[in-house]
């Protein structure tokens, strides 16, 4: 085949010390942006740009790419240890990872989030190998109303998958879309519910939001603990078990497969990505109850469709210069600025450089893995500290990531009020999944949903026109109508055998003896 | 909903703004041979992310102007809201020529003549420094699209009125203006579909969910066109360009349109005459350098500087179209 031969010379190259360093230091960067909350990949690879205009452009991209399929192996770190999202796309592991953490499991959490990514970035990167310009034409064929749909099916997926109260699920999942609408309208450009305040003119910020609501609210819960009853303080095995690989692998499947889709689409995010995932995994499992007080699957899916989806975003940039998110805009902006330009043709006239980038992100997943697993162990030492102290710890990593995603003070304020919601939500069992989930898609659903009106003159027609997005729509109608019919069900059941009243994902856990 | 941006631009805002405050001594502002003082930082606002077109031509200027000008310059995004939350932000910077900022057209101009938009600044908040980028729009179409020529578009528009879709960056953007001046001068109507930018457009183009968008020139749109995947209609330019031959310009085809999305640099109201024209020449120069101009097009950067006059005389050209498009535009 002559596409694996241009891949093994790719390898090749890539192997090269100097472009091997460069795919280690981008790895290590990202890795560690991925740890800090409120730096995004996207900031860092824009502030690398210039060092890049004195390297050759092989070794530069390398580094860039690095730095943004590394950053979704940091995020998961402190959404396990802290239950504060260090990346947007890792916002859903929290639910899961954080119960596993303070259960003693902080080791394995980590663990399969590192194998699961490992997977879902390397066959998203063999999918770019085989077929990027057939499955970029088929990408293509989402446009406004499918892509829609599409988030009409997201949220189909996720409400109520908390596995609380559907009523309150939806509460919050509203609330979302409403803060959601904050800031310029999509296409009119008018202002919503700004109150003439300049720094709400492109609404709430998506990072002090989701910190506030799950750093800090949690850390307000935690104070009404005994100092000590917050972790287990063993870590426990990095490898998972049987038992874990058993939950893990059907979801890891999964999360790659949805994430590669998703990272195919111009315009879609990994968070989306992360929580169709997670959504999907709840729906499937026979015991929901598990979901939110450490089910592996809640983690092993949603961290392998991020890294799924990164590098499945490469696709479109390769195969028809598209970026899909801000962060390969910027790789895009790399490349230009070092005279290589993504289109059509670069498969062509920069075969070499394609392939060995290409190669490079199977090396720096490698390289991510090899790093990830040993550094669990230093990272889970964390949680010896006692609470007393990391709690101001944690705290001050939220003031500062707030802050520094747009250097604004009122940022702090959106988290403190975010946080003290989050605590009054958790305290009254209100699921925060839902809304932080409709804060992200409400904006983009908004914006395709007029779009999509705009070119039909108005007409809801194109939603039936349109056999994709009214097979996607479909299927959410029947995801919903299900999730009537078993919770009706479940009622039925329950009358005829009560059972202990819903417990939430707070449970205390006592302490271990050391 | 913004996207995160980096704590070392915190931190790299931060450090000068120390530097300023230890370095303090009595002030010599205002008086030009002085200036820039010695150890004074320059603030570039960007008002647009770190990282988009905006902002790697920013920093790609940053180490050039600071050779020009003789001191540090630092570049600080201040994002939002189409750039209405960094101009804001420009506007009420003190006038001393130690703050100076990207004010791209027409964008600035929409904000502040939408009374929607309910902006703190005017054109009276401002002043003109230097052009240093000028992009014209282009009007795309894919490659098996049956409209070859813009007469070819304006024949269909006719044909089936409010029928023939057309995205752009936004409502007001510089390709919604040529759009509504094309409208207003044949009398169809498209269906507007304001999109999110160039890399959303591109795609719809592709994907066949618009017949028709707005690009701009810079960026791949010539590699888009190498390759046979896409085919501007008309550049809405004075002139044709040489990389992209056999394109005609609006005027050409007889629709005597001219639009671009500009990137100008002002200053804020009251910054004395000389330190602007003392800026102004400094990124003159810096724009001559051929290491720069080598990077610049490599980047696809289209680099056109014009001097603080000129420039008021490009803002008012463009006001003057931009005006009467505010209402129509809302129409929609």
């Amino acid at each position: 085949m002559e596409v694996l031969g241009l891949f093994g010379n790719g390898l090749l190259t890539a192997l090269q010390p100097q472009n091997l360093l460069f795919a280690f230091i981008g790895c290590v960067l990202g890795q560690l942006i991925g740890v800090l909350p409120g730096i995004g990949s996207a900031a860092a690879i824009a502030l690398l740009i210039p060092v890049t205009f004195n390297l050759p452009p092989v070794p530069a991209i390398i580094m860039l790419a690095g730095i943004f399929y590394g950053t979704n192996y940091g995020g998961t770190i402190t959404s396990v240890l802290m239950n504060m999202p260090g990346e947007s796309a890792s916002v859903v592991t929290c639910i899961d990872g954080y119960q596993m953490a303070r259960q003693g499991r902080a080791g394995r959490a980590l663990g399969i989030a590192a194998i699961g990514s490992f997977i879902g970035g390397t066959a998203a990167t063999i999918g770019l190998v085989v077929a990027a310009k057939p499955l970029t034409s088929a990408a293509l064929l989402v446009g406004a109303p499918e892509y829609f749909a599409l988030m009409v099916l997201g949220l189909a997926l996720v409400v109520g998958l908390a596995g609380g109260s559907l009523v309150k699920a939806l509460i919050m999942g509203i609330l979302g879309l409403l803060v959601g609408t904050v800031g310029i309208d999509p296409a009119m450009g008018v202002p919503r519910f700004t109150f003439g305040r300049p720094e709400l003119l492109d609404g709430l910020s998506f990072i002090p939001v989701v910190i506030g609501l799950f750093g800090v609210g949690e850390i307000l819960l935690n104070l009404e603990k005994k100092a000590q009853q917050v972790f287990r303080t063993q870590v426990g095995s990095v490898l998972p078990d049987r038992d874990d690989l058993r939950r893990s692998g059907g979801a890891i499947a999964r999360g790659t497969g949805i994430g590669f889709l998703l990272g195919l689409i111009p315009g879609a995010t990994s968070v989306i990505a992360s929580y169709m995932s997670y959504g999907v995994e709840v729906r499937r499992a026979s015991d929901r109850s598990r979901f939110g007080r450490g089910a592996i699957e809640g983690v092993a899916g949603p961290e392998t469709a991020n890294n799924s989806f990164v590098n499945a975003n490469f696709i479109p940039l390769f195969a028809l210069g598209i970026p899909g998110t801000a962060s390969v805009a910027m790789i895009m902006g790399g490349m230009m600025a070092n005279g290589i330009i993504p289109g059509p043709l670069l498969f062509r006239d920069h075969a070499d450089f394609v392939w060995t980038v290409i190669a490079s992100m199977v090396i720096g997943n490698a390289i991510l893995l090899i790093l990830n697993l040993p550094l669990i162990r230093v990272w889970t030492q964390m949680l010896r500290v006692p609470y007393g102290i990391l709690f101001a710890v944690i705290l001050e990593f939220t003031i500062i990531g707030a802050y520094a995603v747009s250097n604004s003070t009122f940022d702090l304020t959106v988290m403190t009020v975010a946080g003290l919601l989050g605590y009054l939500l958790r305290k009254l069992d209100f699921p925060l999944a839902p809304l932080v989930l409709t804060l992200v898609i409400g904006p983009l659903m908004e914006s395709n949903l007029r779009k999509a009106l705009e070119a039909s003159a108005g007409s809801l027609s194109t939603f039936v026109d349109r056999p994709i997005a009214l097979t996607v729509l479909c299927v959410a109608g029947a995801v919903v109508l299900w999730s009537v019919i078993r919770g009706a069900l479940a009622r039925f059941r329950r009358d005829e055998s009560p059972v202990t009243p819903d417990e939430t994902g707070t449970t205390e856990v006592p302490r271990s003896t050391p | 909903m913004r996207t995160p941006r980096s704590a070392l631009v915190a931190l790299a805002t931060l450090i000068p703004l120390v530097a300023a405050v230890g370095c303090g001594g009595p002030s010599t502002q205002n008086d030009v041979s002085t200036y820039p003082a010695k150890g004074r930082t320059i603030t570039l606002i960007v008002p647009y992310d770190a990282g988009g077109a905006g902002d790697i031509g920013a920093r790609l200027l940053k180490p050039y102007l600071e050779k020009e000008i003789g001191t540090n310059i630092e570049v600080v995004n201040r994002p939002g809201a189409g750039s209405q939350v960094g101009v804001s932000a420009l506007a009420r910077a003190k006038n001393d020529g130690y703050t100076i900022g990207f004010t791209h057209l027409p964008a600035t101009i929409a904000t502040y003549l939408d009374p929607a938009r309910k902006a703190d600044f005017e054109r009276a908040s401002l002043e003109p420094v230097a052009m240093y980028v000028t992009d014209p729009t282009a009007l795309a179409v894919s490659a098996d699209s049956p409209y070859r020529t813009l007469d070819d578009l304006v024949r269909a528009a006719k044909a089936k009125p409010g029928k023939v879709t057309v995205t752009d960056s936004g409502i007001l953007s510089d390709g919604n203006i040529a759009c509504l001046r094309l409208e207003e001068m044949t009398g169809v109507k498209f269906a507007v579909v304001h999109g999110g930018g160039g890399a959303e457009t591109l795609a719809d183009v592709l994907g066949h969910h618009t017949d028709v968008g707005n690009l701009n020139l810079s960026g791949n749109t010539a590699e888009l066109v190498r390759s046979g995947k896409i085919r501007l209609l008309a550049i809405f330019d004075k002139k044709e360009d040489p990389h992209f031959p056999g394109v005609k310009t609006g005027r050409d085809e007889g629709y005597p349109i001219e639009v671009a999305t500009s990137r100008a640099i002002s200053a804020p109201k009251g910054t004395p005459k000389p330190i602007v024209d003392k800026i102004s020449a400094a990124i003159e120069r810096a724009m001559q350098d051929p290491e720069f101009q080598k990077k610049a097009t490599a980047s696809g950067l289209r680099l056109s500087y014009l001097d603080p006059q000129q420039l008021d005389t490009y803002w008012s050209g463009m006001e003057k179209q931009v005006r009467p498009l505010i209402t129509l535009a809302k129409k929609g």
